[in-house]
C-alpha cells in the first residue's frame, strides 16, 4: 500500500504538468502510468501549440476563433481562461527547455492551423508534441518525482462521498496494489480505440474516463468526437494540419481542389469538422478513390521545404505508404483522432466527486466544445494540467485522508481472477474488433437515427459477450492479453455512453453531424449532456453552456 | 502465408530461451509488429511485448529483428523475408530480458537520469521566449528529436564492454542540452561527461548512428562535445589522446604513433603497455620516433591559422 | 586501373606490411597506384574531435591533390575510407561550406570541385578487378583456411554514405574469400568494433571486445582472420597478449591485413608479404598452404 498527499493517473503532457504544479505547491505527488511518460500518446501529436504572441494578435482573436471553432458549444469563461493564459505557457515551455522552432532573428516562429484568423500555432520541427512532452518529462525528472512505470489504474476508490484512493494493476507482475491519497488527477488522455479507424495508439482506452464515470464523475458532451481529416489511408497514422498549414492541396480523384466547394474562404485550412466531412461526401458521392481516400499533394512545396518544415510527414508517407510526398500526393482519409467529451470539470479542473480532478483530453472543460481546433490540444494539457494539479494540491492540504480502499482491492482481484479463470470461448479482439466496426460504421462522421439505435444495441450485445471473455494467458508477468481485457471493459462503457449521447442529441453541431438532424439548432440544444452511471444505466442530464461575450452565431468558413 | 521465428523467453520460469515459429500472413505492407499483434490475438495470447502508436513515434516497440535492432512498427516485415530467407524477432541487446521481447530498461534509464537530462537555466532569463537565431537552434537537430527507444544502446558496442558506459541516447541527450544556448551549465556538463564513462568511452562503431529509427545522431552529437570540451580546455584521458594526436598532425602532416602512445599513455601507461611494447620491439615493429613532415607542412600551417581565424570570429559575433 | 593512392599512418608506419603487400598484389593485377605522397592524415576522428574545421580543411586538400591528377582515391584502411567519406560528402552535399572551404583551399593553391570518389580496396578487388579475374589468378590453394573476415566498423557503416555493402549483411570480404578458395566463417562480430578507438581511454573495455571477436571467430572454427584496416589490425595483433589476459584464455588466432591475404592466394611468398613482422605469429596459416592443383608453376618469389 502506498500513500501520497497527490496522485496523478497519467503521465501525457497533462499529468506530467499536474505533477510538477502539485509537487511545487508543496504536495507528496506520484505520478501512476500505463506507459512511461514519453510513450504517452501526447508524443503523437505533431503540428502545434497556439498562443496570441505575435503582433497584431489577441487573446481575444483566439478565444473567438476557439469558441466559434467549437460550434459555440465551449464554455466560454473556459476558452478566456485558456487564451490569456496561452502566452505565458509557451513562454514558459520555451524557458523550460523545448526546441522551438525560430526564424532567422531568433524569434519564435509561428504557422496557420485550421479555424484560426491568424497563424498561431508554436511548433519545434514537426514533433512539437514530442518535444512538449520531453520537456514535462524532464521537469519530473529535474524535481525527482515518483512515477509508477507502467502500472494500469483499475479503479478509482471513493469513500463517504469522497476520494480515498486508487487500485492499479502492476503490469510487470500482474499485482494488485492499493494506492491512497487526498486528490487524485486523471490525466488518461483518448480513448479512440472504440473506432475502426482512429489515429490513436492500441493504448488508447479511455481508462480514467470510465473509472471515473463508475466512480461518480459525470462525463460531459462524450458524443463529440473529432475525425481528423488527413490520416494516412490503411495504418491511419496522423498526417498532421501543419502540411496543409504549409501549403499542402487536397485533391478528389478527379484532381480538384474539392474544398473550394465547402469552405471557399478558409479552403484546406477550415476546421477539422468540415474537412473530414468534405472528404467523406466526396467518398460517398463516389468522386474520392474507391477504398474512400483522397489526395493530399504537397509536391508544389518541394523537397527541401518539405525536408525542413515537414520531416515526419516525410517519414510516414515514404516509410508507411511507400510514397515519396515531393514526387507524388499522399492519400489520406479521415480517422478518429479526438474526443471533444470528456470527465466534466470546473475550471479548476475539479469534478463532481471532491477530491478528484481531471485535465487534458479526457476532461471536458468544456474548451472545445463540439470541435476542437488544432493546436489547442497541447495548449490545454498545459494551462489545464496545471491548474488542476494546484487544486488537487491545494485540496490535499485541506482534507483529511479517507480510508477504507480493502473493499475495492478486494473486487478487482476477484475481477482479475475471473477474467484469468475464464474458460469463455471468445477472446477480447474479436469482441474489440466488432465494437470498432459497429462505431466506425453507425457512430461516426456521418449518423442517423436508425444507425445510431443499432449500435446501442450492439454495445450491449458485446457488453453481455464481455462477461465470458477469454484471457488465454495463465502468466501473470506482462500478461497484455489481460491488460487488454481490462481496457476492452472501459471501451465498452465508453462506446455506450457516446452512443447514446449521439442518438439523443437530435441536431448538428461540431463533430456530430446527422443527416436527419442537419441544422444545428440552438434553442433545444445549446446544452452541455452530461452522462452519469446510475446502477447499471446511463442517464443523462444537461447543463446549459457558459456564454460570456460570444453571442452564438451561424459557423461559416 | 511464411514463418516467423520468435524469441520466448520467462526468466523466472524457463530455464532457457527458445524460438517458437508461427505461421503468419506476410503480405506487402504488413510490418514486424502487424505479424506479432495476429500472433497474440489469434494464436498465443502469452506472447508479451511493447507497443502502443504503431506510428513510430512512442519508441515501445524497439525490437532485435534479423540482426538489427529498430522499431518493429515501422519495419516492412516481406522485404526482410525475401532479402534474408528468415524472419526471427528477439528482444533488444545489452538489457536483461524480462519477459518474451519486453526488456528491463533500468539501466538505460537510470543513464539518461545520470545526465541531468533537463534545462538548467542560465542567469539571463528573458520575459518573453528567449532570442536564440535559428542557426544556433538548429545544433541541436541531430539530437532533440530522440524518442528513447533504447535501439541505439540495444547495439552500442562499448555498453556491450562496459555496462557503465553512459551510452548513446543518454550522451544525445546531454548534447542537446550541452549545445542549448539556453542552457546556463555548459562547462558543468561538458566536465561530467568527459569523465571515465562518458564522451571519451565512444568507440565510434556508428552502430548508433544507423540503426536510429528517427535519423537522431548520437555519434555525431558525441563528437560534437568532445571538441567543446577540449575547446573549454577540460582535460581527459581521452583529450590528452585526441590533442597528442593532432599535434603530430601540425608537427608533420602525418600520424605519430610513437609520440601519441607516449604522450596519451605517460609513464605508468606505458609500463602498462610494456608487454606490448617488448613484442613489438622483437619484431622490429616499432614506428617511427621521428616523422619527417610532408612536403606540404606549409599548407597545413596556412589551413590551421584560417581555420584558426574562422573560429575567433564566430565567438566574437 | 589507377588510382591516387592514400595509404593512411599506420599502414606505412608501424603496419607498413600493409603498404608493402598492397603494393605487391596491386602491381600483379595491374592496379596501378599514384602515391598522395604529400597528403595529410586523414584525422582517423582524433583530429575532428580536437579541430573539427581543420580536419574538414585538411581532407578537403587531400581530395583537392587527387582531383588535380583526375585520379580517384583508394584506401586500404576503413578508418580513413570513412574520414575521407565523410568529407567528401559534407562538401558535395554544402554547397555553402564547400564555398568556405575552396577559399582556404585557394590560398594554398588549391580547389576541390567535389568529382573524386574514395574507393576501398575491398570494394576496388570485388568490383573492378573482379572475382572471376581474382579467381584465375590463385596459385594456392587456401581450401584448408577457414578465414573469418573482420571489415572495421567505419567501413561498413553508415549504410547511406558508402554505398557498397549492406551494413546488415556485408558480403564483399565474404565473396572475396570465396572467390580466392578460401572457407569464409559466419560469425555476428564480423560486423562488430574491434576497440581501437577507445584502447587508449578504456584499456579494459576494448580488450573485453577485442577478445569476444576473436573468440567467437575460433568458435565457429577460424583458422585465421583478415581485416581490412590498420587500427583493427594493431588491436587484434599487436594487442591479442592483452586480449588474452582480458579474456583469461588463449586466442592464437593470426591476423592477416586484406591484401596479405590476397598476396598469399596469389602465390606471394609470406616473406615478401612481410608477415614475419605479427606479433601473433602466423606460422600456421603459411603451413595450411598447398600449391593449387594444376599449377606447375612455383609461388611467386619464393
Amino acid at each position: 500500500m502506498n500513500r501520497y498527499d497527490v496522485l496523478v493517473l497519467g503521465g501525457g503532457l497533462a499529468g506530467a504538468m499536474a505533477a510538477r504544479a502539485a509537487a511545487a505547491a508543496g504536495a507528496d505527488v506520484a505520478v501512476v502510468s500505463k506507459l512511461h511518460p514519453l510513450r504517452s500518446h501526447t508524443v503523437a501529436a505533431a503540428g502545434g501549440i497556439n498562443a496570441a504572441l505575435a503582433e497584431g494578435d489577441s487573446w481575444e482573436g483566439h478565444a473567438f476563433d476557439t469558441i466559434k471553432g467549437s460550434d459555440y458549444l465551449a464554455d466560454q469563461d473556459s476558452v478566456e481562461i485558456v487564451c490569456r493564459e496561452a502566452a505565458a505557457a509557451v513562454v514558459e515551455m520555451d524557458h523550460l527547455g523545448t526546441p522551438f522552432s525560430r526564424d532567422e532573428t531568433g524569434k519564435l516562429f509561428n504557422r496557420p492551423f485550421g479555424g484560426h484568423g491568424l497563424p498561431r500555432a508554436y511548433f519545434a520541427g514537426d514533433r512539437t508534441g514530442l518535444s512538449l512532452m520531453q520537456t514535462a518529462w524532464e521537469q519530473l525528472v529535474k524535481k525527482d518525482i515518483t512515477v509508477y512505470n507502467e502500472w494500469a489504474g483499475t479503479s478509482i476508490i471513493v469513500e463517504e462521498g469522497r476520494f480515498a484512493g486508487i487500485i492499479a494493476y502492476n503490469v510487470a507482475d500482474g499485482t494488485l496494489d492499493e494506492f491512497q491519497a487526498k486528490a487524485l488527477v486523471i490525466c488518461t488522455g483518448p480513448g479512440g480505440q472504440m473506432y475502426g479507424k482512429t489515429t490513436n495508439a492500441v493504448t488508447c482506452t479511455g481508462d480514467g474516463l470510465a473509472m471515473a464515470l463508475r466512480a461518480g464523475c459525470a462525463l460531459k458532451d462524450m458524443e463529440f468526437v473529432q475525425f481528423h481529416p488527413t490520416s494516412l489511408h490503411g495504418p491511419n497514422i496522423l498526417i498532421t494540419e501543419a502540411a496543409r498549414g504549409e501549403g499542402g492541396i487536397m485533391k478528389n480523384a478527379k484532381g480538384e481542389r474539392f474544398m473550394e466547394r465547402y469552405s471557399p474562404k478558409m479552403l484546406d485550412m477550415a476546421p477539422r469538422d468540415i474537412v473530414s466531412r468534405a472528404i467523406q461526401t466526396e467518398a460517398n458521392e463516389g468522386r474520392a478513390y474507391p477504398e474512400g481516400y483522397v489526395d493530399l499533394d504537397l509536391t508544389h512545396l518541394g523537397a527541401a521545404k518539405i525536408k525542413e518544415r515537414l520531416p515526419e510527414v516525410h517519414e510516414f508517407a515514404v516509410n508507411f505508404a511507400g510514397v515519396d510526398p515531393a514526387e507524388k500526393p499522399i492519400p489520406i482519409e479521415p480517422a478518429q483522432h479526438y474526443i471533444m467529451g470528456g470527465i466534466a470539470t470546473d475550471n479548476a479542473g475539479a469534478t463532481a466527486v471532491p477530491g478528484i480532478y481531471a485535465a487534458g483530453e479526457c476532461a471536458c472543460v468544456s474548451l472545445h466544445g463540439a470541435n476542437r481546433l488544432g493546436g489547442n490540444a497541447l495548449l490545454e494539457c498545459i494551462v489545464f494540467g496545471r491548474l488542476a494539479g494546484t487544486a488537487a494540491a491545494d485540496f490535499a492540504q485541506k482534507h483529511a485522508q479517507v480510508a477504507g480502499g480493502a473493499a475495492s482491492l478486494a473486487a478487482d482481484d476477484r475481477k482479475i481472477d475471473g477474467l484469468m479463470a475464464s474458460e469463455g470461448k471468445e477472446g477480447t479482439e474479436r469482441i474489440r474488433q466488432e465494437l470498432k466496426k459497429v462505431m466506425w460504421e453507425k457512430v461516426g462522421i456521418y449518423r442517423n437515427e436508425p444507425d445510431m439505435a443499432l449500435a446501442v444495441g450492439a454495445v450491449n450485445d458485446l457488453e453481455r459477450r464481455y462477461a465470458n471473455v477469454r484471457v488465454g494467458a495463465k502468466n501473470k508477468r506482462f500478461n497484455y492479453a489481460l491488460l487488454e481485457a481490462l481496457e476492452l471493459k472501459n471501451l465498452l462503457d465508453l462506446a455506450e455512453v457516446i452512443a447514446k449521447g449521439a442518438l439523443i442529441r437530435r441536431e448538428s453541431r461540431g463533430a456530430h453531424a446527422r443527416t436527419d438532424f442537419p441544422k444545428r439548432d440552438d434553442a433545444n440544444w445549446l446544452t452541455h449532456s452530461l452522462a452519469w452511471q446510475r446502477g447499471s444505466r446511463i442517464e443523462i442530464t444537461y447543463e446549459p453552456v457558459r456564454i460570456t461575450n460570444w453571442e452564438p452565431k451561424e459557423r461559416t468558413y | 502465408m511464411a514463418t516467423i521465428k520468435v524469441y520466448r523467453f520467462d526468466p523466472e520460469q524457463d530455464e532457457k530461451p527458445r524460438y517458437e515459429e508461427f505461421d503468419v500472413d506476410m503480405s506487402p505492407g504488413r510490418t514486424v509488429l502487424n505479424l506479432l499483434h495476429d500472433i497474440h490475438y489469434n494464436e498465443d495470447p502469452t506472447l508479451s511485448f511493447r507497443r502502443s502508436c504503431q506510428s513510430a513515434i512512442c519508441g515501445s516497440c524497439a525490437m532485435h529483428v534479423n540482426g538489427r535492432t529498430g522499431l518493429s512498427c515501422s519495419m516492412q516485415a516481406k522485404p526482410l523475408l525475401d532479402r534474408d530467407g528468415y524472419l526471427v524477432v528477439e528482444p533488444m541487446k545489452n538489457m536483461p530480458v524480462l519477459k518474451d521481447l519486453v526488456v528491463d530498461m533500468d539501466g538505460f534509464w537510470d543513464s539518461v537520469h545520470e545526465v541531468d537530462p533537463f534545462l538548467q537555466a542560465g542567469r539571463d532569463v528573458p520575459k518573453g521566449a528567449y532570442v536564440v537565431p535559428k542557426a544556433k537552434m538548429d545544433l541541436l537537430k541531430i539530437a532533440q528529436d530522440c524518442i528513447m527507444c533504447g535501439s541505439c544502446l540495444s547495439e552500442c558496442t562499448s555498453r556491450e564492454a562496459n555496462p557503465d558506459y553512459l551510452g548513446p541516447a543518454a550522451l544525445a541527450k546531454a548534447y542537446r542540452f550541452a549545445a542549448d544556448e539556453r542552457d546556463g551549465a555548459t562547462m558543468g556538463r561538458l566536465m561530467a561527461y568527459s569523465e571515465a564513462n562518458g564522451i571519451w568511452d565512444c568507440d565510434t562503431c556508428l552502430y548508433c548512428n544507423e540503426v536510429c529509427p528517427i535519423h537522431v545522431k548520437p555519434m555525431d552529437a558525441i563528437m560534437r562535445m568532445r571538441e567543446m570540451a577540449i575547446e573549454a580546455g577540460i582535460e581527459s584521458q581521452g583529450s590528452k589522446h585526441a590533442i597528442a594526436f593532432y599535434d603530430t598532425i601540425l608537427k608533420s602532416g602525418k600520424l605519430n604513433e610513437f609520440t601519441t602512445a607516449n604522450k596519451s599513455l605517460g609513464i605508468r601507461g606505458m609500463l602498462r603497455t610494456s608487454d606490448v611494447a617488448t613484442k613489438v620491439i622483437l619484431r622490429w615493429k616499432i614506428p617511427e620516433v621521428r616523422k619527417k613532415p610532408i612536403e606540404g607542412m606549409k599548407d597545413v600551417e596556412k589551413l590551421a591559422k584560417l581555420v584558426e581565424r574562422k573560429r575567433r570570429r564566430r565567438t566574437q559575433r | 586501373m589507377k588510382y591516387a593512392y592514400f595509404p593512411g599512418c599506420v599502414g606505412q608506419d608501424s603496419c607498413n606490411e600493409l603498404d608493402a603487400s598492397t603494393k605487391l598484389i596491386s602491381d600483379e593485377l595491374g592496379i596501378e597506384l599514384v602515391e598522395l605522397e604529400d597528403a595529410t592524415c586523414c584525422g582517423a576522428g582524433f583530429v575532428q574531435d580536437v579541430n573539427y574545421d581543420l580536419a574538414l580543411a585538411l581532407n578537403a586538400r587531400t581530395l583537392a591533390l587527387a582531383e588535380r591528377q583526375h585520379l580517384d582515391i583508394l584506401t586500404v584502411c576503413s578508418t580513413c575510407q570513412f574520414n575521407l567519406d565523410r568529407a567528401n560528402r559534407e562538401l558535395t552535399e554544402d554547397s555553402k561550406k564547400l564555398a568556405e572551404v575552396n577559399k582556404m583551399l585557394a590560398e594554398v593553391g588549391l580547389r576541390y570541385n567535389g568529382t573524386v570518389k574514395i574507393k576501398h580496396l575491398l570494394w576496388v578487388l570485388v568490383d573492378e578487378v573482379g572475382l572471376a579475374e581474382l579467381q584465375s589468378r590463385v596459385k594456392v590453394d587456401l581450401s584448408n583456411l577457414n578465414v573469418a573476415s573482420f571489415y572495421g566498423c567505419q567501413l561498413i557503416r553508415p549504410g547511406t554514405l558508402h554505398g557498397y555493402d549492406d551494413p546488415d549483411r556485408p558480403q564483399y570480404f565474404e565473396r572475396l574469400i570465396e572467390a580466392l578458395g578460401g572457407k569464409p566463417v559466419d560469425y555476428d562480430e564480423r560486423k562488430k568494433c574491434c576497440g581501437f578507438p577507445i584502447t587508449f581511454v578504456n584499456e579494459d573495455a576494448s580488450m573485453r571486445m577485442n577478445a569476444k571477436n576473436m573468440l567467437a571467430a575460433k568458435e565457429k572454427g577460424a583458422d585465421v582472420m583478415a581485416t581490412s584496416c590498420p587500427l583493427c589490425h594493431i588491436n587484434l595483433d599487436m594487442y591479442q597478449g592483452k586480449a588474452e589476459k582480458a579474456a583469461g584464455q588463449r586466442i592464437e588466432l593470426p591476423i592477416l591485413h586484406l591484401p596479405q591475404l590476397v598476396g598469399l592466394a596469389m602465390g606471394i611468398s609470406p616473406e615478401r608479404l612481410r608477415m614475419k613482422r605479427h606479433i601473433v605469429s602466423t606460422k600456421s596459416v603459411a603451413r595450411a598452404l598447398k600449391p593449387k592443383e594444376g599449377t606447375v608453376v612455383p609461388a611467386i618469389g619464393t
